[in-house]
């Protein structure tokens, strides 16, 4: 670059001090953002919905690792506004849905986020649905009063990402205790390995379900991780091999890993009984892949399948994709999410922190998740369904309180 | 003990497995100089459409033949398409490397919009054979059959490169481009049937992969990484080399995960490739630097 | 529209810091190191933990950042000082994946796959327009700071090691000393610029520094051309513009990560094609 080119550098060097200057200059205080103003306030007015299409933004993971999920997710998210759309939409205004990908990391989620909130101006997001991109644009999302639900952020630091991020996923930390108290009391299982994916939700449930089986006085004696994209899992069948463990708690991310790490289990001659989480618990995996999942034990948060709008749900979902869900809880999330917030909006309007205050206090909430509601800090009250793989098909075995 | 068998019998499918991926991608670089990449991207389209042939009902022999068939033509068309243009403009070494890291994403992301990201697993009745017991280690079918193939991939490579004409001519491609011309060897089709051979030998690779590890786009990334990595520490070029260094990896990788902490087991080939790497450029068993 | 310009500009600014480091080393060294964005998750987990567990002032945890980035970058090229080539390439890339690793599973101090999340901005600095004009800024003086080493006797001497490292050598330059200096102060730049991203996005895992953003990194600079810095801008600016712009075109929601991630990777094969040195690159990638 010449002698011009570098005097030009200084330019803007120049002009982005004096823009500094000018913008302190002239900054008013800075207003109190991300925190739903004291319910003492007197109620403000009802906000109805600008004219034309009532935007709702959707963030998903669209390519990658964890494409799966968003693959698997937005049919059920678009078959809830073809629905609502059919019944005349949310006060006289038909749903438009801007899908974005967030690609499962904090960037992607954080720029997916932005163009939704600043550029498509939308009040409220379905999404994310990895962890690491709902807290990307979480901390946007809470200062511009934008309010997100996840089908299945499981991190325990969305609950405090903010008041405005919701979900209707449980937190993991749940999720493992469950297992080791399942493990634990009804398998009468005195030790255990546990082979998991090292991932915040892989991490998660590994955490908990460690601790609370030691508490219970079990012991865990195979406690091995596994990084995205192995596929040999050799080396922690045979350590589990050598410790002749009673059950074998696995945790993947996708449902691809799981079925690899219980396939070689097997073909190595571990015969323990497995258990796992939600990522294997749907029939359609079940059916492809018949032999190595036989007699798996997954627990998978409560929702009465039977009920009226799950039901319809899945038959919806299968008549329209062919198969039934993936994540056949996270999917039924997804869907809810959209109703959650047509409903809302009905109700309160289109203002975000009305709609926020609504769903804080939502309870027992009807929807193809069963009846939900949600906590104080945004999360969704939960119960664990525990089934069990038996021909081509998981059988419910119980529910936890 | 048994353990110890099965271990070793682990890490013998294993390495035969990735060797042959290794051993592909090497024959191609020492002929063409083009590092690769994409090669992933050909391991996994033979895998997935055997897949569709399998589901389709075609008897399992056709579909893999299918499938191989269509990786030859697919290293083919892309060396076609992309290599030899840039080779025309002059483009080799580094803008041929992103070129093919280009090549990757494209495969991968077609990969994923035809089959989507659902796992997709081969059934076969073969597959659910009861496994042999050797001295108490559990042998499947499936890991013979591996085995068996992989080895007599490597002799056909071998005896290809050392017995034949073309095996000579390649030789001669690799070592000296220029002067091959001269003796009157066709430079660029003995380019054009390295890619076909060598992504043959991928999609075989590729359809026992599938069978093995099932389906799912995003491994097109993990083959590509460890068939580079294990190709270069056993050292450009070299056949014996890339099987050597696959070897030496997985087992390491392996054992590192059974005695220590299955979570960072490719740390400790990767750790292990680059000390290799530091000590010896070239590779364990190979003649030119990267 | 505005936020979401200026959230879209500071990302650019972030990225064009780290690549104008990319380029110095590159460009004018001849040393294509693919362990630059785990450099740059060095400098985002120094900041981010010292934030966290320490009453460390932002900018000495910034500098902190960038020192420890600097100097693992300097020691890994003291290692591989006789190294040459794709080989180096090559060494760089495991080097990457053994500091993701560690990100990834040292979880006692860095939360592991959790990431660290409330990652703090600089006081004064927390909203997003101040934020900006402080990237700005900061990327204005790399900038300057880059494009002076490139024109001293010093960056001349790293064109010339590039070009020939025995005439260089033959000429009584020191190469190796070259190589360890210029590794520190590209591995420094890129810490600097995790540091801000981490800075810049508030949360952070291991998976933010992954091979996604190395590979986004490596397009910003063959397509912006070597051994050139307005190339530099200009690749990071247009591939930016293209990477948004794509988000408005009308692909079908069930394609659209595919299909986005196959015109991004179509356009870097058109140009490394048609425009072998990048659009205004100086030399070619040997």
């Amino acid at each position: 670059m010449n002698q011009r080119g570098n005097a030009l550098v200084w330019v803007i060097l120049a002009v982005l001090v004096v823009a500094g200057l000018v913008y302190w200059g002239t900054q008013k205080p800075a207003e109190n953002n991300g925190v739903v103003e004291n319910e003492t306030e007197t109620e403000t007015e009802r906000v109805e919905i600008p004219e034309g299409d009532l935007k709702i933004g959707v963030v998903l993971p669209l390519s990658g690792d964890a494409a799966v999920y968003g693959q698997d997710f937005l049919p059920g998210i678009e078959l809830a506004v073809e629905e609502i759309n059919a019944a005349g939409g949310v006060d006289g205004h038909q749903i438009k849905l801007v899908v974005e990908d967030g690609k499962c990391n904090p960037e992607g989620g954080a720029a997916a986020g932005t163009k939704l909130i600043n550029v498509d101006q939308v009040n409220f997001i379905v999404g994310g649905a990895c962890s690491g991109e709902t807290l990307g644009f979480a901390p946007l999302a809470n200062e511009a009063k934008v309010v997100s639900i996840s089908p299945s952020a499981t991190s325990p630091d969305i609950t405090t990402a903010g008041d405005y991020t919701f979900r209707t996923a449980p937190s993991d930390a749940l999720a493992g205790s469950i297992a080791a108290d399942y493990a634990y009391n009804d398998l009468k299982a005195a030790s255990a390995a546990i082979i998991y994916e090292t991932t915040d939700y892989g991490q998660g449930l590994e955490k908990a379900f460690a601790a609370r089986f030691a508490e219970l006085g079990g012991e865990v004696v195979v406690d091995e991780g596994f990084a995205t994209g192995d596929v040999d899992f050799t080396a922690q069948a045979l350590k589990v091999k050598n410790k002749n463990p009673e059950v074998i708690y696995v945790v993947p991310n996708t449902p691809t890993a799981g079925i690899q790490v219980i396939k070689q289990l097997r073909a190595n001659g571990v015969l323990a009984q497995v258990l796992t989480a939600e990522v294997l618990a749907s029939d359609d995996i079940l059916k492809d892949n018949p032999v190595d999942l036989q007699g798996v034990v997954a627990i998978e948060p409560y929702y009465n399948q039977e009920s009226a709008k799950a039901a319809a749900f899945l038959a919806a979902y299968t008549a329209k994709q062919g198969n039934g869900p993936t994540f056949p809880f996270f999917a039924a999330g997804g869907y809810s999410d959209v109703y959650l917030l047509a409903e809302a909006i009905t109700a309160v309007g289109y203002d975000s922190t009305a709609v926020a205050r609504y769903l804080t206090g939502l309870k027992n909430w009807e929807g193809a998740l069963g009846t939900i509601s949600f906590n104080e800090m945004g999360d969704v009250v939960t119960q664990y369904a525990i089934k069990k793989a038996v021909d081509s098909r998981y059988e419910q075995v119980k529910v936890t309180p | 003990m048994e353990i110890y068998v099965q271990l070793a019998w682990n890490i013998l499918t294993l390495g035969a497995l990735f060797g042959l991926m290794a051993a592909s991608f090497s024959v191609i670089f020492s002929v063409t100089g083009v590092v690769h990449v994409a090669h992933g991207g050909v391991i996994m389209a033979a895998g997935y459409i055997f897949y569709s042939f399998v589901e389709l009902g075609v008897p399992a022999l056709a579909a893999a033949t299918a499938g191989i068939f269509a990786a030859g033509t697919l290293g083919v068309i892309l060396n076609i398409l992309v290599y030899e243009p840039l080779r025309r403009r002059r483009r080799v070494g580094t803008g041929m490397m992103i070129a093919s890291v280009a090549l990757l994403i494209i495969l991968q992301n077609t990969l994923l919009a035809v089959w989507s990201s659902q796992t997709r697993t081969i059934d076969l009745p073969f597959l659910h054979l009861p496994p042999y017991s050797v001295w108490g280690a559990l042998v499947s079918p499936l890991s013979v059959l591996i085995f068996v193939t992989s080895t007599i991939m490597f002799l056909g490579i071998f005896w290809l490169m050392h017995k034949t004409r073309l095996g000579k001519a390649m030789r001669a491609v690799s070592d000296q481009e220029d002067v091959a011309e001269v003796v009157g060897i066709n430079a660029r089709r003995v380019r054009q049937i390295t890619f076909f051979v060598g992504s043959v030998v991928a999609g075989v690779a590729g359809i026992l992969a599938a069978m093995l590890y099932n389906l799912d786009p995003s491994r097109t990334v993990t083959y590509a990484v460890d068939a580079f990595s294990y190709a270069i520490v056993g050292g450009i070029g070299s056949i014996p080399g890339a099987l050597f260094g696959t070897y030496l990896l997985t087992t390491l990788s392996t054992l590192g995960g059974f005695y220590g902490a299955t979570a960072i087991k490719s740390v400790f080939a990767f750790l292990a490739a680059f000390v290799i790497l530091l000590v010896r450029p070239e590779g364990l068993l190979g003649k030119k630097r990267l | 529209m505005e936020a979401y310009v200026i959230h879209v500009v500071t990302l650019a600014a972030i990225f064009l810091i780290a690549t104008l480091a990319f380029n110095l080393q590159t460009g004018w060294a001849g040393m294509l190191s693919l362990g630059h964005a785990a450099m740059m998750g060095v400098g985002g987990y120094t900041l981010a933990l010292l934030l966290r567990h320490t009453d460390a002032p932002y900018f000495i945890a910034l500098l902190a950042g960038v020192c420890l980035a600097g100097a693992l970058s300097a020691g890994f090229s003291v290692l591989s000082r006789k190294i040459t080539s794709h080989t180096y390439s090559v060494l760089t890339l495991w080097f990457g994946f053994v500091i993701a690793a560690v990100l990834m599973n040292w979880r006692e101090l860095t939360r592991g796959a959790l990431g660290i999340p409330g990652i703090a901005r600089p006081a004064g600095f927390a909203e997003e327009f101040p934020f900006l004009l402080l990237v700005l800024t900061i990327t204005t003086l790399v900038y300057l700071v880059v494009d002076r080493l490139t024109r001293s006797p010093w960056g001349r001497a790293l064109g010339a090691m590039r070009d020939d490292e025995v005439a260089a050598t033959t000429l009584g330059k020191n190469v190796v000393a070259m190589k360890i200096t210029v590794s520190a102060i590209a591995g420094g730049i890129a810490g600097l610029s995790g540091a801000l991203l981490a800075s810049f996005l508030r949360f952070i895992d291991p998976g933010t520094f992954g091979l996604p953003l190395l590979v986004l990194l490596l397009v910003f600079l063959v397509v912006g051309g070597l051994a050139s810095l307005p190339g530099t801008v200009l690749g990071v600016v247009s591939l930016l513009a293209v990477r948004e712009g794509l988000r408005f075109l009308p692909f079908s929601p069930e394609l659209v990560g595919a299909f986005r991630e196959i015109v991004f990777a179509g356009a870097l094969l058109l140009v490394i094609l048609y425009r072998p040195k990048g659009l205004l690159g100086k030399v070619e990638l040997e």
